[in-house]
């Protein structure tokens, strides 16, 4: 129905646009590196207004933060670890090419999957 | 027949019937059954396109591809000069270089082999840092028939294999870490699986997991060869399970063999599906001949 159908169009970035951005790590995102090698993240749960409104009702005496916890596996934890807020996509990918010992087209697919979870948990921005 | 051989400057790939050679520092990406997509710095180089025409060798091909660009875009297809750092070709193929930007800037090159009628097109992408002078070479080597009658040669990425010409190519797969070529031919399927990297793979499973997890867990397993480095399986079913399985529309024989290349940490992986019995010396032929390159 198209009532219901989103109206916006969506900006969309070519190839060549998209590996040349930046990507960071978002500033409320707390992590560290375990004993096995493996990154631990822990960050603020995003949470719909009208759900946390709802919570804080019932939950007034709880102030803290709702986070949420994610360990990376051993290649995530290696790309997590080349962010730096100055290497682009490109950079990364030649990077975990290099270090995995995969083909570049291999590469680009395994961090361009990773980076785009990354980004719908909030975990890092693209400049 | 161009074989793959281990050069600094140059490899050479081998795809569906179409074999070129190209610098080792470019990228081949497989975009479909006869698309490939040649890239340097993560910038597009050139695509080629081909079609295996079979007896139409005398057909106006530039004609065809105009009407057809007429039909799915509103672009205008239009014959150019062929620019100088290309006249050496002309020496192996009949180009006809065309352009579909105003200004008649080169943007393609379409030709048909003589020999067997393979239509080939070009498409030249604007890259800032190769010029048309160093493409040449790559266009030259380009061959899309081979002298042998035997076996076909197929060589992406860094393996490379010889599938016999009974089989005809259905499928395939460049995932991360998994490349997956199938094929059809002689009542059986054949799936040819190599994985990246080897190490990562093998630290939470063993050779014989991974090729139940591409091939999936038989019925009346026999364990042909395991070592440490190498795992071969078939299976053995019953009438019963044989019926049942050809009802499910399934082949009920499968056969499969899971091998480590500790020098170029990667897994290799054949297997093979049929309503018959497999026969085994195909099916090694096949595996002797699937190689890290």
């Amino acid at each position: 129905m198209k009532l219901f159908k989103s109206q916006k169009q969506r900006p969309s970035i070519g190839r060549t646009e998209a590996l040349a951005c930046i990507p960071a790590i978002s500033p409320a995102v707390s992590w560290q590196v375990v004993d096995t090698g493996d990154v631990h993240i822990e960050y603020p749960l995003a949470i719909k207004p009208l759900l946390r409104s709802i919570f804080n009702r019932f939950n007034t005496g709880n102030q803290e933060k709702l986070t949420r916890k994610l360990q990376l596996d051993n290649m995530g934890s290696i790309v997590w670890q080349n962010i730096d807020g100055e290497k682009s996509v490109k950079d990364l990918i030649r990077d975990f090419a290099a270090v995995s010992t995969v083909t570049n087209q291999e590469a680009e697919l395994s961090v361009t999957t990773f980076l785009r979870e990354l980004g719908k948990r909030g975990l890092i921005v693209l400049r | 027949m161009l074989q793959q051989q281990k050069s600094d400057k140059v490899c050479h790939i081998s795809w569906n019937g179409l074999q070129c050679a190209l610098p080792r520092s470019w990228e081949v990406i497989v975009s479909g059954p006869c698309h490939l997509l040649i890239e340097h710095d993560f910038h597009p180089v050139m695509e080629l396109r081909w079609e295996q025409a079979g007896d139409n060798i005398n057909t106006d091909i530039f004609e065809i591809i105009r009407r057809s660009f007429a039909k799915t875009t509103d672009t205008v297809i239009t014959k150019v000069v062929l620019p100088k750092e290309f006249s050496p070709l002309t020496q192996q193929y009949t180009l006809i270089p065309v352009s579909w930007e105003p200004g008649n800037r080169l943007n393609g090159l379409l030709w048909q082999c003589s020999l067997c009628g393979t239509v080939i097109f070009c498409n030249i992408a604007a890259h800032p840092n190769i010029s048309w002078a160093q493409l040449e070479p790559v266009l030259n080597s380009i061959c899309c028939h081979s002298e042998s009658d035997e076996a076909a040669f197929w060589s992406i990425q860094d393996f490379q294999l010889h599938i016999p010409r009974s089989f005809s190519f259905s499928d395939y797969t460049f995932a991360a870490g998994l490349s997956r070529l199938a094929f059809h031919g002689d009542d059986l399927d054949l799936q040819l699986c190599r994985l990246a990297p080897a190490a990562e793979r093998l630290s939470g499973n063993s050779l014989s997991q991974l090729l139940s997890t591409l091939q999936g867990d038989l019925v009346n397993e026999e364990i042909l060869t395991n070592t440490a480095t190498l795992h071969e399986r078939k299976n053995a079913p019953h009438t019963a399970h044989q019926l049942l399985t050809r009802l499910r529309r399934r082949n009920p024989f499968c056969w499969g063999r899971i091998w480590h290349n500790e020098k170029a940490n990667r897994i290799l992986a054949v297997t093979a599906e049929s309503k018959r019995p497999i026969d085994l010396k195909t099916v090694h032929s096949i595996s002797s001949r699937y190689e890290i390159v």
